[in-house]
Formats: structure tokens, sequence, C-alpha cells
């Protein structure tokens, strides 16, 4: 006669066996998990300010616009006059593009707002003022060899920038010989 | 001659009898009465799926640091306006099955700027350029770049995943999103 009871114990010990070993398969961590990584994006946008200058309107001036000619990274503007007193001309539009806040500020070669004759020993002189954006900020300053602010603290621009006007005014006391008389300014953007 | 015979003959004689009593001993635990039924024991060898994915510098475009769970993209963005296109990173998949790559972006296809900056890119991704080619807004749900891609080989297969932004004329600053490239096998 068999004895089964060893056979049962053994069947349990087995089915025990499965047990354990099913309930570690659950607890191992899946390898069918879904897997990540990550990666952050980093688009770096540097300072992006420069300006430019372009021939001006003569729109609000008495003497209409100079003539603008390209060149040396900015240009060169003439205007006649011929009128004793005081003329306003158009001397270039400036268009200024930054994407921060900005200030432009202006210099010149010769001392104190003077347009100083070309043609040796000349000593005539004309005292001249320009008008940084008539319609907006409308700042005139007496440019110098240090520099004086036209504007400060403007705001971001668009992409394609803002144009201003800017527009000299010359003092002829009529007492000036035919010259042509000159001065070269110096326009800059500044960006803090 | 004959001795050498006889001593062959007794060797094969011991063989025999060892085998013999081999078999009796074998026969005997086999049928031994105390002893239960003979079970039957089934051997299962489980195969996981073996499944990854890991980035890398791209082939070109955005300078690339690993990190412990992925890495840094970083690109200069200098364009005003239209489209800046730039790979990002290379994706190196591996699977013994099927597979879906799902990518999702914390703020949703933004790239956000730091401090009160309030500018914003906008940008797309796409994913494997020169094969799927799957172009989507990401989102922070996510969105599935590929799906029921095949079995790869033990090496993986490497794709490229690109950025186009759209350029705009934002603040100097460094705009930023993070990206999760999740692998689901069904």
């Amino acid at each position: 006669m068999r004895n089964f009871s060893t056979g049962s114990a053994l069947g349990a010990g087995l089915l025990a066996l499965g047990a354990l070993g099913a309930a570690l398969l659950a607890a191992a961590p899946s390898t069918e998990a879904a897997q990540t990584q990550t990666v952050v994006i980093n688009a770096v946008v540097p300072q992006i300010c420069s300006i430019s200058v372009a021939a001006a309107s003569g729109a609000g001036t008495t003497g209409g616009a100079g003539t603008f000619a390209a060149g040396g990274g900015g240009g060169t503007v003439t205007v006649t006059d011929a009128n004793a007193g005081t003329t306003s001309f158009g001397l270039v539009a400036i268009t200024e593009i930054c994407n921060k806040s900005y200030s432009v500020k202006v210099s010149s070669a010769n001392t104190g707002g003077t347009l100083k004759g070309v043609t040796g020993g000349n000593t005539d002189t004309l005292s001249y003022t320009i008008t940084y954006d008539p319609t907006g900020s409308n700042t005139t300053v007496a440019p110098s060899t240090t520099q004086s602010t036209l504007a400060t603290g403007l705001a971001k621009t668009t992409g394609t920038g803002v144009t201003k006007q800017v527009n000299v005014t010359v003092t002829n006391n009529g007492l000036a010989q035919p010259d042509t008389y000159t001065d070269t300014l110096t326009i800059t953007q500044t960006v803090p | 001659m004959r001795r050498r015979r006889g001593r062959e003959r007794s060797r094969r004689w011991r063989v025999v009898l060892a085998l013999l009593a081999a078999g009796a001993v074998l026969l005997a635990s086999a049928c031994e009465p105390g002893r239960a039924a003979p079970v039957t024991v089934t051997l299962n060898v489980v195969v996981p799926g073996a499944c990854f994915i890991t980035v890398a510098a791209p082939v070109g475009g955005a300078s690339f640091t690993p990190t412990a769970s992925g890495g840094i993209a970083s690109l200069n963005d200098s364009t005003t306006s239209g489209l800046l296109v730039s790979n990002l990173f290379t994706l190196n998949e591996t699977c013994d099955k099927k597979y879906s790559i799902v990518i999702a972006a914390q703020n949703g296809g933004t790239l956000k700027g730091t401090g009160g900056n309030t500018d914003v890119l906008s940008y797309q991704i796409d994913y494997d350029p020169s094969g799927t080619n799957s172009v989507f807004t990401p989102s922070a749900a996510g969105v599935t770049a590929a799906s029921k891609l095949p079995k790869t080989g033990a090496g993986g297969v490497s794709k490229q995943v690109a950025i186009r932004i759209n350029a705009a004329f934002v603040s100097p600053d460094t705009y930023s999103d993070v990206l999760t490239i999740t692998q689901t096998v069904p």
C-alpha cells in the first residue's frame, strides 16, 4: 500500500514555492515599464541692438531736408543756408533697433555746436543745434566733444525698429564768408 | 594467450555485475512503497522585454551636456524672424519588441524666459526628420511622436530630434522648456 501523505506534503511544498516565486516576480521591477529621458532646452537669445541713418524728410523744418549721401558707417548731409538768421533742416532719419531698453547719445568733433569753414584761414563759424525726435522726445542739444544724451530709457523696439527724425538748426548771422561749414556727429546707442 | 583471455572475460563479468547492481538500486528506490507518485516539473525560462532609450549630442546643432537623467541642449538664437531649425539631441532606442515614443513638454511648446521676462518663443519638435519626420507642438500631457516602431537590433537605432523655433524679437535671455521622452511598450 502506498503512503500518499508524503506525496501530498511534497505537492504542498511545490505549491508554496510556486506562490513564493510568483510573489517575487510581482515585486521585481518590470522591465516592460516605460523608459524615460529628460532633456532641458535652452535657447539663448543675445542682445540685438543697432542704429542706422538715412535721408531725413523736410517735414516740420523751415529749410527742407538736407542732401544725404550714405557712407563711412553713416552718411554726409549737405544743406545750403543762404538765409541770415536761424534755419532748420532735416538732418537724418535714425532707425533704432533694440531688444531691450536703450539710450541714444551724441557727440561732435567740434566743441559747442560749431560748424567750421573748410577753407584754410577761414576762422568764421556757424553755431547749430540738433533736435532729436521733434515729434516725440523733442530733445535739443548743442553737440560737443563730450557726449550729450538725446534720449534715455527708450523702450525695447520691434524687430524692424523705430525711425525718428533728427533736425539741425543753423544760426547764420550773415557775416560768415562763403565756405562750406562742417562738423562730424557721432550718434551712439547705449544699452545698459 | 589463454591466461589473457581469462583475464578479459573476468573483467567483462565484473562490469556486467556492477551495472546490474546499480540498476537494482535505482529500481528499488523508484519502486519503494513509501515514496509518492512521480511529479512533473515544467521549466519556464522567462526572457523579459529589454527596452530602453538614451539621449546624446545631436549630429550638428545644439550643444549638448549629458546629465544623469538625460541632458541639456543649448542653442543660440539670434534669429529675429522666420523659423530657426536645429537638431537638439540624438535619441537612441533599443527594444526587443514593438514600442512607441511619446514626448511631453513642461511648458507645452513654449520656451519661457527668466525672472519677470514675459517674452516667450513658441516651438515645435521634429522627431526623426530624415525618417518618420513627425512634426508636432509638444504638450504637457505628451504627444506620440511615433508608434508601433519595429523591434530594434541589440545596438538600437539612433534618431535625431530637432527643434523648430518661431523666431521673434524677444528680450535677451535664456528661454527654456523641459522635454520628457518616454518609450512605451504595449
